[in-house]
């Protein structure tokens, strides 16, 4: 994945460089709309959130439009083409910061992260009967598939959609107690490379209705 | 209102163009002098003599003289923009006028021996409408909104932008037009009261009903609600979905097809037609005139069949010999249902990716000729278990939204923002061939991703990306943008360099991309040779030159670049010996003056431009060794100040 996503706590400052008013969020002085570089600036700071697993989604959309509004481009009045490609940036970056808060695989993802935890580089495994199973699993959705078998597919995807509830419920409670120790992170991380493992089987099943 | 303020709305379709703009009286569009709104996307090429610039027209009279003169009448060019031969190859027999391969992939018509671009073509369009605009408001006027199909890939968007450079427009945005259509309705904008599919057309601006940011949105209310716009045109169909929100437009998801629309409906005739007659008078339709005639014809069964049962159709082939039949609509339907079906599927594509159902939609939008067609509302209505929406002209609507989007952009007079999304993933060819992505589709723009590359091979100044486009797994099924090259890596050992390369889709959905050096700093220069698209230099001549053609000549530009990258080379490596030379051997040291002396030679005088680059990168290993003195030299200058 991209490296944009490492937060690296960069030293933020507390007062607007330009007018000296408090600054409210790190992308923009509420006061005097001068935009700030975030590159590294952890996501639920960026939009006024507490660093925690359980947000409410409401109030990360409403917090996103409002910080949108102003810092977008089209919306704030750059006087140089430096302001602008700065303005664009910062949004490039609200942006990438709402869709990871809002997915609960990347924002679990997320934190972990922050708390050290193994990258998706650094531990790319699955644990071994996870892996059979959803072997196993693939075959029986393609056997159905070409023996035209409704039923069997139907109830194939079903259990798929039940693994992927369950390993996601497992992935939040887990997050839910980040930093915890390094067995936890690990566990983590890896029960996060499942999902994508059921999240593919689903999506590729919804491409392959479609032609 | 000063000049300045206004902002043109430009829909550059397949079959049809419209301009549009909004002054102190709200957004119209506008008209020619017969009131109509509409301009065909065709334009005739008249030969001129050697040295005279060929005299074109375009629109009705070009339209209406097509079958005089099929081969110097090029209609449907936006289904070539932006695509190369690959892209086109089932498209090419039904064309009555010549296209043949241009440089890099791209396309070229060719008019009695001259190559025209799709950009040059699209350009003349662009000018006529901006025209009608200054004739309109007394004014010259240089800015532009463009709307292209949602799911036009870089290449297409970015051709469009230069056609409308290259028609003397500033264009301030590129804009999606499903998002734009949404745009004219979110804003409350209202031709009727309800269902009239038709209403009046004319110069008399459109009432809006409500242009705070507080209540965007007819019915719309605090939670906001969510659009689909179903967008079927001449040559593109395109579904996106959105939810207008506290003042915020935003697109969440977005497909389509860019080879789907009403040419397809005729083509669908056109070929049972062609096979009657092959079958009944063993003729095979080649010539160009009776090529276009039966594209009118097609045309006119289509419109015909979605207000009557049957349509007549009758073909003269000379000689006596009569092609007759009727078609009735039910048998048309037939034929067309697989695309109708398709456009379906797409919806629920995009649905799928918005996290959507069905029932979760509050409104269904129809845009675009095409969807005036019975099969297509009846089939629409049957997915959404609902009539669609049809309030504004669907030939119109896009256009509007086009020039509402301008006046935002141009003097702010609306308090709203449009976020919309990228419709293709992007990524990078990785080892193997496969498709590496680093930005999924439907992410709302604008959006950057980064990637860390470095060198392979000890001194290694240059590394080739190959940038993709698409949904598929392997790199070689994906769209490539082109070659990417980043230059002026200094030379350093092999997996030395670390050089971040930032991908960042702006809003007008379009690439750019920028690399640095991090041990070093240095900006890394990027060469892009576009695939599907004009180089700068060819921008810049058509942009100078309008519509006087030159064959292209590729090889200077590419000598210019070559030139440009020798000129950095030597700069680079003089002041490196200025700095660090007296560390050499006496011996190296003459080595490189006389390969500098060299190489500054060939570039002056050599045509082989392969011949130049191979010298250039001779020339970067030969002087791998004075880089890495200097490289040291200032690590240990650094160390040094840090030091104190
Ligand atoms: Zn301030």
């Amino acid at each position: 994945m991209s490296t944009s996503d490492n937060a690296v706590k960069p030293s933020l400052p507390a007062k607007c460089v330009k007018c000296r008013h408090d600054l409210k969020n790190p992308a923009i002085c509420g006061h005097c709309q001068t935009v700030y570089p975030v590159d590294g600036v952890n996501y639920f700071d960026l939009l006024g959130l507490e660093t925690t697993y359980d947000i409410d989604p409401r109030i990360v959309r409403e917090r996103y439009v409002s910080l949108a509004r102003a810092v977008h481009p089209d919306r704030l009045r750059a006087d140089t083409p430096e302001v602008e490609q700065l303005s664009l940036r910062t949004t490039a970056q609200i942006n990438r910061a709402r869709d990871v808060l809002l997915d609960p695989v990347m924002r679990a993802e997320y934190l972990l992260g922050m708390a050290g935890g193994p990258s998706a580089a650094d531990e790319k495994s699955v644990s071994q009967d996870v892996l059979m199973d959803s072997l196993a699993l693939r075959e029986e959705i393609e056997e159905a598939r070409a023996a035209n078998d409704a039923g069997t597919l139907a109830s194939c995807l079903e259990t798929v959609r039940g693994r992927h509830a369950d390993v996601l419920a497992r992935v939040a409670e887990l997050a839910r107690q980040l930093p915890g120790d390094e067995d936890l992170r690990h566990e983590l991380r890896v029960r996060i490379n499942v999902i994508s493992y059921y999240r593919k089987m689903l999506e590729q099943d919804a491409e392959h209705e479609e032609s | 209102m000063a000049d300045d303020d206004i902002v043109l709305g430009i829909d550059l379709g397949t079959t049809f163009s419209l301009v549009a703009l909004v002054d102190e009286s709200g957004p119209r569009v506008l008209t020619d002098e017969n009131g109509e709104a509409r301009m065909p996307s065709v334009i005739a090429v008249a030969p001129g003599g050697p040295d005279e610039q060929p005299r074109v027209t375009l629109g009705w009279e070009a339209r209406n003289h097509a079958v005089e003169n099929p081969h110097a009448t090029v209609y449907s060019i936006k289904r070539l923009i932006g695509k190369g031969p690959a892209d086109v190859e089932k498209e090419l027999p039904f064309l009555a006028y010549a296209v043949r391969p241009g440089p890099r992939q791209t396309l070229v018509v060719d008019i009695d021996g001259r190559a025209y671009t799709p950009e040059e073509i699209s350009s003349v369009i662009l000018q006529a409408l901006r025209e009608r605009a200054e004739r309109a408001l007394g004014y010259a006027v240089r800015k532009a909104v463009i709307t292209v199909p949602a799911y036009f890939d870089d290449a297409q968007r970015q051709a469009t932008r230069t056609a409308g450079e290259a028609a003397g427009l500033e264009v301030l945005r590129i804009i999606n037009e499903p998002t734009a259509a949404a745009l004219a309705y979110g804003i409350g904008l209202r031709q009727d009261t309800g269902k009239a599919a038709t209403p009046p057309r004319g110069h008399s601006p459109l009432p809006m009903m409500r242009c705070s940011d507080q209540e965007v949105g007819d019915g719309g209310d605090a939670t906001g609600e969510t659009v689909a716009v179903y967008d079927l045109g001449g040559g593109t169909f395109d579904v996106s979905i959105m939810r207008l929100e506290g003042g915020v437009f935003q697109v969440l998801s977005t497909a389509g097809d860019t080879h789907l629309g009403g040419d397809d409906f005729d083509r669908e005739i056109i070929k049972l037609v062609a096979r009657e007659v092959h079958e009944q008078f063993g003729v095979s339709i080649e010539a160009p005139a009776t090529k276009q005639a039966l594209r009118g014809f097609a045309e006119a069964v289509k419109v015909r069949l979605s207000q009557t049962e049957s349509a007549e159709l009758e073909l003269d082939l000379g000689n006596d010999r009569k092609y007759r039949r009727t078609v009735t609509r039910d048998e048309f339907e037939r034929l067309i249902d697989p695309f109708v079906t398709r456009t379906l599927e797409l919806m629920d594509r995009a649905l799928r990716d918005a996290h959507l159902t069905r029932d979760e939609l509050s409104r269904l939008v129809l845009v675009g000729g095409s969807t005036r067609m019975p099969i297509v509302r009846r089939r629409v209505e049957e997915f959404f278990g609902r009539p669609p929406y049809t309030g504004l002209d669907p030939d119109q609507v896009v256009a509007l939204g086009a020039a509402i989007q301008g006046a935002m952009l141009g003097n702010r007079r609306w308090d709203m923002l449009l976020l919309d999304v990228t419709p293709l993933s992007l990524g990078l060819e990785t080892m193997g061939g496969a498709m590496g992505k680093l930005i999924m589709r439907n992410t709302t723009i604008p959006c950057r991703a980064t990637e860390m590359f470095t060198t392979f091979i000890d001194g290694q100044t240059a590394i080739k990306l190959n940038v993709l486009q698409g949904e598929r797994e392997l790199a070689r099924d994906c769209r490539s943008l082109g070659e990417f090259e980043l230059r002026g890596i200094p030379p350093m050992p092999s997996g030395m360099p670390k050089v971040e390369v930032e991908f960042m889709i702006d809003a007008n959905g379009i690439l750019n991309v920028s690399a640095k050096e991090q041990r070093s700093g240095k900006r890394a220069s990027i060469q892009i040779v576009p695939n599907h698209g004009l180089t700068r230099g060819e921008i810049d001549r058509i942009t100078r030159d309008s519509i006087s053609f030159a064959q292209q000549d590729i090889d200077a530009h590419r000598r210019i670049d070559l030139v440009n990258q020798v000129e950095f080379d030597i700069n680079k490596t003089e002041q490196m010996l200025g700095k660090v030379g007296t560390l050499l051997e006496a011996d190296e040291r003459r080595r490189i003056e006389t390969d500098i002396a060299a190489l500054r030679q060939l570039a002056q005088e050599s045509g082989d431009l392969d011949a130049l680059h191979q010298a250039l990168d001779r020339f970067g290993r030969s002087t791998l060794h004075l880089a890495e003195i200097g490289i040291r030299e200032a690590l240990i200058s650094e160390q040094k100040k840090a030091m104190e």
